[in-house]
């Protein structure tokens, strides 16, 4: 192996604290906002949105490992930052999306479903709910489903220990070693995620801070899908 | 009276140190002391707080603005923030800041915003002071004694007689809005380690200071400052009679709640006086009193009650007044309290005049007011002789 | 009565607080901000502030005459050291910056001795890659009349002047403008190159870039804006140039061990050669401390030169006792008979043998006679509040800050009335070692005392003082710099006063004191 397990581990581990901060404003809304919060729940959601942010940084290495020496040429942050305005945008709608789809399916199937926490399951919905717009509407506001997405997009946010991360791995020789580099430097990370565990044990009473949670949601949706994503877009930046 | 006489002799002091010290000579120093101790007398002699406090913090908020647009053209020859001026950290930092910059200070031992650490008024670390020993002493109450934003809101809601817009059945939907953004500007300035609020909420861009629009993102940015300005700053204060910005957007309000737990005076609600008539909830400009705080007994506003004093002078049973909180002291001294008796009788009034005057003196109302005033002196004792001045330099230069 | 009591005491703090307590610490506020951040350090983002620095290279004060007699044009707008580098400041390369136009940018920054901008034709030639390909002239080939190193030729160039500010490519694909702003009231320009060609990414990992950095006098009618220079200056060009290829550069950044005076005479009216300048590197990648330290480990003969040195202070503290002591003797004597007192000049020397001798009642006392008679003797104000000040070190803390407050009310009314040089130089130093000595987090001085220091050595220099009295003065004014947290301009004062202690020692006859070339020698300069 052309690197010690310890390189990976540690380059994650002194970037994590970077990592939970740019998942903090996803993330936290996200999970403080459920309904009937379990530890069990609680650690799917965040198990899927860690997955889909492994998934989005298997991705850009394996494109950079593609493309070869070509793109290890340097380090570009003008298209991190594009790439990260991309993600902005679409993770910034999926928030929206879940944010306000129970309320729109709500009003219109006339079903009394509870805040954002609608899980997928089909229960008790009437057959005029059936559409493909509700169909969409009720999977936009599936928690699994945003916790997956979001993950993937906040993947995209690519930093530049990220990016040593990514040279490193690309050019370690074999594809084995370059999974093996960036599953260490992924798990160096992890530990940053741990409080998130402690969630559900916030008392349940709290009414009033899992409507404040889904506010914050559609907030951050709003700033992502509009100041950080589409503008920045159109204009340049 | 004596009560009176006792906390303006000390008030002359504050004054004299923060006002008069040093611009003895200057007539709008003068003119400064004498209006600000003649404000504080007549709310100790007709325990009109509220009156006199929002006359003081809708003057300051005029005339801070005269000034620090004034200093701002003195140092840089323009109210918009220059390259040189980012490149230098030498932007004003404001207090708004706060709350977005503390957890990505913890982590990353740096301040999100480009501005002096030390040796200016507007430093961080001076700022940083001042929230401090206000929020130990008199927590939210920045808000409606200090805060030189909020003054507009105080003068515009004034303005009408009767609300045209009712919003006491949302208080509770308005606080969890503001709470909310607290948390939005707090994560996603965590998230991107900048400024958020600074950069695209700010509506006092309009009284102070602002990017230079050099791009299309930099003019939405300001729409949107021009917009929040004109609509919770104006617009809405003046139909709603509420301090419509202060209860709903305001982060450094929101988080302020949060600290008020370092207070150890808040406002309490006698609920055997209270006759629920609700003059209390529509008084309360801070959306801190909702029917159902009156209804369900619970004897002290919601949490974002910013001490204005509103609610007390709209009470006609007298039953809302500024009062100790539990502490831990208290709760040790009710244990070892003789059996039979109650916590909430008030204890025997002393039967001397000293003794009464002792009593009464160290009553919350008092040292609430007085706290909260010392903090009013502090943060206009620079702006609001210097507005006077530049004001007079204008007009007697015009007059000329 | 216990649990009324347990509930009055809390009371009674509140209203201690409350009528006291809070004014109390609104007054110390400043003391308590300074200490705090003496222990926190925070700091700004550095996105902002153009990134972090990776390298600090000083230049020379007053090597500004290009190859040697070189000399700025006779227009007035050319102040002296205008012309003058002293410090080249490189930040890492900043990406995702927020706030500010350009989110990928390159700060560099040099700094002058003086004068502003207007005046200036700032040349930087960067040799990114370390490759053969680049340029070995410069973009006017014929403008200021050099060449740069075939080993090492360019590949971006900037150009800054009032006509200009732009970033362009040796292979003439990249041009595109820069923002260059001015500080400090022209003595620093900043330039931030925007990075948004995908070309120049390859800063961001870059170990090692090479640049030539140098300045000439600007003028709108030369070629590529480089002022001529003749044998005689003029109000358009520079003088005191024998040949038409003496290269048209004031002052320029070379690599140690290389002169600049040999670098830019290097051209032959014969053989039509240019002089060829040579780059300095530049390491790109985590922040050097490029300052001084306080204390650096020393090599063997360093060592035993502080020894040497180290005992040198002694005899020289011991004889500069005895001469003081003898001196006040000598002058108590005629002082104590002359019972008018209306000997003024002598109450003066009696006064200031006093205070050598460290007799300072009897100073104060002398002084303040001084004073009686003359209230605004610039002289007497600033040594009755230097002694003023002594007073504070053995006060409580509390009366420390009012009697330091008392001291500069003397110091700084000697400073504004004093127009004699001797006046100027006696005000200047004695204020400047008063903020050197007291708290910085207490009072903040220390800024003040730099410039007091450095004004005390441009009056030192004009009336032709020792070169140990500047160099003296150029060391106590860095580390009042470094106090104040300036460690890069700390950095230019400490390497004058080093060279100006080297120059003094190698000239037979000028005494520098042991202890400041001890502090020099501990803090890493001179002593090889």
């Amino acid at each position: 192996m052309p690197f010690s397990a310890a390189e990976p581990l540690a380059l994650g581990f002194s970037t994590g604290s970077f990592c939970v901060m740019y998942c903090a404003p996803v993330l936290l809304p996200f999970l403080l906002g459920r309904e009937g919060s379990t530890h069990r729940r609680n650690a799917a959601l965040t198990g899927l949105f860690l997955a889909g942010r492994l998934a989005a940084y298997a991705a850009v290495g394996a494109a950079l490992a593609a493309a070869g020496m070509l793109a290890m040429e340097f380090f570009d942050p003008v298209f991190s930052r594009r790439l990260s305005t991309v993600a902005y945008t679409f993770c910034g709608l999926a928030l929206l999306a879940h944010g306000f789809a129970p309320r729109l399916l709500a009003k219109k199937c006339g079903a009394a479903i509870q805040g954002a926490g609608s899980n997928g399951a089909a229960g008790k919905t009437s057959p005029s709910c059936a559409t493909p717009s509700d169909r969409i509407l009720r999977f936009a506001g599936n928690d699994f489903v945003l916790a997956l997405f979001a993950g993937l997009c906040v993947g995209l946010h690519i930093c530049p220990p990220l990016w040593t991360a990514c040279f490193r791995a690309a050019s370690s020789g074999l594809p084995a070693y370059g999974v093996l580099y960036f599953a260490l430097f992924y798990a160096g990370t992890l530990p940053f995620f741990l409080p998130l565990a402690g969630i559900p044990f916030l008392p349940k009473k709290l009414v009033f801070f899992r409507k404040m949670a889904r506010m914050t949601q559609i907030l951050v949706g709003a700033y992502f899908f509009l100041l950080a994503g589409l503008i920045p877009f159109a204009f340049g930046r | 009276m004596a009560v009176t006489i006792f906390f303006s002799a000390f008030m002359c002091v504050v004054i004299y140190f923060f006002g008069l010290a040093g611009s003895m000579n200057s007539p709008f120093a003068l003119i400064y002391a004498a209006f600000m101790l003649f404000l504080f007398v007549r709310m100790l002699s007709t325990k009109n707080w509220s009156r006199y406090r929002s006359v003081f913090q809708t003057t300051l908020a005029v005339l801070f603005m005269i000034s620090f647009i004034g200093i701002l053209y003195d140092e840089r020859g323009s109210m918009s923030i220059t390259g040189t001026q980012f490149q230098n950290a030498e932007t004003p930092f404001c207090h708004i800041v706060i709350p977005a910059m503390l957890i990505p200070l913890a982590i990353t031992k740096t301040v999100i915003f480009p501005a002096r650490m030390i040796g200016h008024f507007a430093s961080v670390v001076s700022m940083l002071l001042i929230w401090f020993i206000v929020s130990v002493t008199i927590g939210r109450g920045w808000c409606s004694w200090v805060c030189f934003y909020g003054g507009w809101e105080e003068g515009v809601s004034r303005i009408p007689k009767k609300a045209k817009i009712k919003v006491l059945s949302r208080n509770k939907d308005l606080r969890a809005f503001q709470f909310a953004f607290l948390f939005f500007i707090a994560l996603v300035s965590l998230g991107t380690l900048s400024s958020v609020y600074c950069e695209w909420f700010c509506p006092f861009k309009l009284t102070t200071e602002y990017a230079q629009i050099t791009d299309i993102p930099t003019l939405i940015a300001t729409v949107i400052f021009i917009g929040l300005f004109l609509g919770l700053v104006i617009v809405m204060p003046y139909l709603t009679r509420k301090r419509f910005q202060c209860s709903t957007l305001c982060p450094f309000g929101a988080f302020q709640s949060l600290c008020e737990k370092a207070s150890a005076i808040g406002i309490r609600i006698d609920v055997d006086s209270c006759t629920q008539c609700m003059k209390c909830a529509e008084a309360c400009k801070f959306c801190a009193i909702d029917i159902d705080t009156i209804k369900d007994k619970k004897g002290k506003p919601e949490i974002t009650c910013a001490k204005c004093g509103e609610c007390i002078t709209a009470c006609p049973q007298k039953a809302i007044d500024f009062a100790y909180k539990p502490s831990v002291i208290g709760r040790i001294a009710g244990k070892l309290r003789p059996a039979g008796t109650s916590a909430c009788c008030p204890p025997q009034k002393p039967k001397t005049a000293p003794g009464r005057f002792f009593a009464e003196i160290l009553e919350p109302r008092y040292l609430f007011v007085f706290m909260a005033f010392t903090f009013s002196v502090m943060i206009s004792n620079k702006f609001v002789p210097d507005a006077l001045s530049r004001i007079w330099q204008v007009v007697s230069g015009g007059l000329r | 009565m216990i649990g009324k009591v347990l509930s009055t005491v809390p009371k009674i703090v509140s209203l201690v607080l409350a009528l006291a307590g809070i004014t109390a610490f609104m007054m110390y506020s400043e003391i308590i901000g300074r200490s705090l951040q003496s222990v926190l350090h925070l700091e700004t983002d550095p996105g902002y502030t153009g990134g972090r620095v990776c390298s600090v290279l000083y230049d020379p004060v007053g090597d500004d005459t290009g190859f040697g007699s070189l000399t700025y044009p006779t227009h007035a707008s050319f102040a002296p050291g205008s012309l003058d580098i002293v410090r080249y400041t490189v930040h890492e390369p900043v990406y995702q910056a927020r706030w500010v136009s350009e989110a990928e940018y390159w700060q560099l920054s040099l700094s002058f001795a003086a004068g502003t901008g207007a005046v200036r034709n700032i040349r930087v030639y960067i040799d990114a890659d370390g490759e053969a390909s680049g340029s070995l002239l410069p973009r006017d080939k014929m403008a200021e009349g050099v060449a740069f190193d075939p080993a090492v030729p360019w590949d971006y160039g900037i150009a800054v002047n009032p006509g200009e500010a732009v970033f362009f490519s040796a292979d003439g694909t990249m041009s595109f403008p820069v923002a260059a702003t001015e500080q400090d009231g022209g003595k620093r320009v900043v330039i931030r190159i925007p990075l948004r060609d995908r070309r120049l990414h390859s800063l961001y990992t870059e170990e090692k870039t090479r640049h030539y950095v140098y300045v000439g006098a600007w003028t709108l009618w030369a070629r590529d804006g480089f002022a001529p220079v003749a044998k005689r200056a003029s109000s358009g060009s520079g003088g005191g140039a024998p040949s038409a290829f003496t290269p048209k550069i004031y002052d320029i950044l070379v690599p140690g061990g290389v002169d600049q005076t040999a670098l830019l005479s290097a051209w032959n009216d014969e053989e039509l050669t240019v002089p060829v300048l040579q780059p300095v590197e530049i390491g790109m990648g985590a922040p050097k401390s490029a300052f001084g330290s306080s204390s650096v480990a020393l090599s063997p003969r360093a060592r035993a030169r502080a020894a040497e040195l180290k005992l040198q202070i002694e005899t020289e503290a011991s004889t500069a006792r005895e001469l003081s002591e003898a001196s006040y003797a000598a002058v108590s004597a005629r002082y104590g008979a002359d019972s008018s007192g209306a000997d003024r000049a002598l109450i003066l020397e009696y006064a200031l043998a006093a205070f050598s001798a460290q007799k300072d009642g009897e100073a104060e006392a002398a002084f303040d006679r001084l004073l009686s008679g003359e209230p605004s003797d610039a002289l007497a104000l600033a040594y009755k509040g230097s002694l003023v000040a002594m007073r504070g070190g053995e006060a409580s803390p509390l009366a420390a800050v009012e009697i330091i407050a008392d001291a500069y009310r003397y110091m700084d009314r000697a400073v504004d009335l004093a127009s004699a040089p001797d006046q100027i130089i006696a005000a200047r130093l004695n204020r400047a070692n008063v903020s050197r000595a007291i708290p910085e987090t207490v009072f903040g001085k220390a800024r003040q005392g730099a410039e007091d220091f450095l004004a005390a050595a441009a009056a030192f220099s004009g009336i032709g003082a020792d070169s140990a009295d500047i160099a003296q003065a150029w060391f106590d004014a860095a580390v009042c710099l470094e106090i104040a947290g300036a460690h890069e301009e700390a950095g230019t004062w400490f390497r004058e006063a080093s060279r100006m202690v080297e120059a003094a020692r190698k000239n037979e006859g000028i005494h520098v004191p042991a202890a400041l070339e001890l502090s020099l020698l501990e803090r890493g300069y001179g002593g090889e």
